[in-house]
């Protein structure tokens, strides 16, 4: 076994870093996370060009045709720079397209997603925490839906909506569908706005009717919410040791006392050794089809909850600066309550891995 | 025979690296085949966290060093044949880093008094050993005069690592789970409460996040690649999974934890027998370096902090 990146998995993360150093540095950030959409077109499509957009769907609709792992990578790159944008939501649709069992449908959109000129995403949630295929209740009633979809990261932006519905099935809406009524919600991450959609009998395809292909979608997102989150977390430490060593108080840097030296070597053994999680996930969803789902609840309860204490442990660090809209550290305490509690949050996502390890 | 760890997992890789050819052809086969048993001989009563200030002597004459001081913490030394120790050999070294050296010592000899120390789990593995003018030969000196403090930092790595072990961990949660499996909590099977499903997975993130990592590290090592930070946070790493299984545990065994652990074979080996790891824990907090010594290092090391002064 070996357990390492390979050179091209290497070469896309520095592809991916080295334009968001360029396009989403601190002021960008700020620019978007305070802008009325949250989504910034030339920065989506500087990422479509590099291939982020279509990384893991096939090749004959102009993607890349990669795994899970590798969006996952790209997943953490983007994390780090707290990247706003629909990233999470374009690529679970992408996926749920390439899955479907209507080639038709598949044909007709996977180019334009791969591309990046159509906006995908997925309604999972219907209010109260319910987030699970088994928990859909929006009813599967070709060829119209009626209901009410929650949580929906940048509805307000897609051209393509895939919706759960009942017994685990997936039903794709378009845009200009009539009946389909688009309302914002208030989000607390800014980088990844979400809405809320209303169906007044809307026009929808079935995309599947098979819950273990709802299941997957789910899969995918547990990974790269948990590679954002090891992501995100890591580049929180690194900003707070940065920070810890030329920040002076008492005549001396800060990262010079014990106390804080300490809380840093804590955040650290918290968050280094948990990347391996995110990549054996991705992995086993690629590879180990009977380890994908334990693994996927293992690292998205571990990795976001990690990011929650690094995160609001990097605020502490950097004391009354770490409090304030303009310092970047409340981005990534947001982002972090984003990937905690989107799909469900760490105890939900513990009592599934519980189940699924058959204890 | 060899007790796990001491001989064949410090001092032999110590060797390998800083070794003679002759203390290699003399020591390093017998001790991989268990007929040498070695102690540690690095801790002294003054001289814990601040091992660099260690006060034992050792004078070259005629031919023979001539060693003088105490140390203790030395794990089962009462049955090991050599100690590998720090000594003061040049006292007017500039700094307390300098003028230590590394010596190979036989402990059968008059000049060498041993007191096991009675541990909180009522064994006794641990020993102060009292050094009055015991002697060795000059050249049982491993890495130059006065190189001592670098190369006890080898086996220090060498003591982390063993520690560190990532496999330890996995094993310790396996046995957590076969104690759930037949356990009961607030009346319920445990494995059945939620609490304990959370508490368990919980733990499962870090054990396998450990085990990732070991795996990471293991496969850059073998391309030649440097792992970087995470080989410093291996020892607190295994020690926070050692606390938390402890922790769990402890909620498992139920009202057992009011016995005492078994010592040897004298006392039964029910869920009491979990005491014992209860209390291994906090050893595993200090021993190899304190959680807070790792800490520093993690910190200054790793993260690449300011140095505390003077230390």
């Amino acid at each position: 076994m070996n357990f390492l990146l390979s050179d091209d998995q290497q070469e896309i993360q520095e592809a991916v870093r080295r334009y968001l150093a360029k396009t989403c540095q601190s002021v960008d950030l700020h620019r978007i996370f305070d802008s009325s959409s949250g989504h910034d077109i030339a920065l989506w499509k500087g990422l479509a060009d590099i291939g982020v957009t279509g990384l893991a769907l096939p090749e004959e609709a102009g993607g890349m045709g990669l795994e899970l792992i590798d969006l996952a990578l790209v997943a953490e790159i983007l994390g780090a720079a707290a990247t706003p944008g629909p990233f999470l939501g374009h690529s679970l649709a992408g996926l749920a397209l390439a899955w479907s069992s209507n080639k038709t449908l598949a044909r007709r959109w996977l180019p334009g997603l791969a591309s990046g000129e159509v906006i995908g995403t997925v309604a999972f949630a219907e209010g109260a925490s319910l987030w699970w295929p088994e928990e859909w209740q929006l009813p599967s009633a070709a060829p119209v839906l009626v209901g009410t979809k929650t949580r929906v990261p940048f509805a307000a932006a897609a051209d393509l909506i895939v919706v759960g519905t009942s017994g685990g099935q997936l039903y794709l809406v378009e845009r200009d569908a009539p009946g389909l009524e688009i309302s914002e919600e208030d989000s607390v991450d800014r980088t990844r706005r979400l809405g809320r959609i209303q169906f007044h009998k809307t026009p929808a395809s079935l995309l599947t009717a098979a819950p273990d292909v709802a299941e997957r979608l789910c899969n995918a997102a547990r990974v790269l919410l948990a590679a954002d989150a090891f992501g995100g977390a890591n580049c929180c430490l690194e900003r707070t040791v940065d920070y810890a060593k030329t920040r002076e108080q008492f005549g001396r840097p800060i990262g010079a006392f014990q106390g804080l030296k300490h809380q840093l070597a804590d955040l650290a053994v918290a968050i280094e050794p948990a990347r391996g999680l995110y990549w054996y996930a991705a992995h086993a969803f690629d590879r180990i089809p009977e380890q994908a789902s334990p693994a996927a609840a293992l690292a998205k309860a571990h990795l976001t909850d990690c990011y929650i204490q690094v995160s609001r442990g990097s605020v502490e660090a950097h004391g009354g600066i770490g409090y304030t809209w303009d310092c970047d550290i409340q981005i990534y305490v947001k982002r972090a309550m984003f990937d905690y509690a989107f799909l469900g949050g760490a105890p939900k996502h513990r009592a599934r891995y519980a189940d699924l390890a058959g204890w | 025979m060899e007790e796990p760890g001491i001989g064949t997992s410090m001092l032999v890789p110590t060797l390998l690296e800083c070794g003679t050819e002759a203390l290699k052809q003399r020591f390093i086969p017998e001790t991989l085949t268990g007929d040498i048993r070695w102690a540690q001989g690095y801790s002294e009563p003054n001289a814990g966290s601040d091992l660099a200030s260690l006060r034992t002597r050792a004078e070259l004459r005629n031919g023979q060093w001539h060693i003088n001081g105490q140390k203790i913490w030395s794990t089962l030394a009462q049955h090991a044949h050599y100690m590998f120790l720090l000594a003061r050999t040049e006292p007017d070294a500039p700094s307390k880093y300098e003028g230590i050296s590394y010596l190979l010592v036989d402990l059968r000899q008059p000049g060498v008094r041993i007191r096991p120390l009675k541990q909180m789990t009522g064994s006794a593995e641990f020993c102060e050993v009292f050094f009055d003018d015991a002697t060795t030969p000059a050249d049982w000196l491993v890495g130059g005069r006065g190189e001592g403090w670098r190369v006890s930092k080898a086996t220090l790595n060498h003591e982390r690592s063993m520690i560190g072990g990532a496999e330890s961990s996995v094993e310790l949660f396996e046995k957590l789970l076969s104690l759930a499996r037949k356990s009961n909590f607030e009346g319920v099977p445990a494995l059945a409460h939620p609490i304990m499903r959370e508490r368990l997975s919980v733990l499962a993130g870090e054990v396998q996040a450990h085990l990732y990592s070991s795996y990471r590290q293991l496969s850059m090592t073998a391309h030649g690649q440097n792992p970087g930070s995470i080989t410093l946070m291996n020892k607190l790493v295994n020690t926070n999974i050692s606390h938390k299984v402890a922790a769990i545990a402890q909620d498992l065994v139920g009202d057992a934890f009011l016995l005492a652990p078994p010592t040897g074979s004298t006392r039964g080996a029910g869920p009491e027998k979990w005491n014992l790891r209860f209390f291994a824990s906090l050893g595993l907090t200090i021993g190899g370096g304190t959680s807070n010594i790792q800490r520093n290092i993690i910190a200054e090391r790793g993260l690449g902090l300011p140095r505390e002064k003077n230390v």
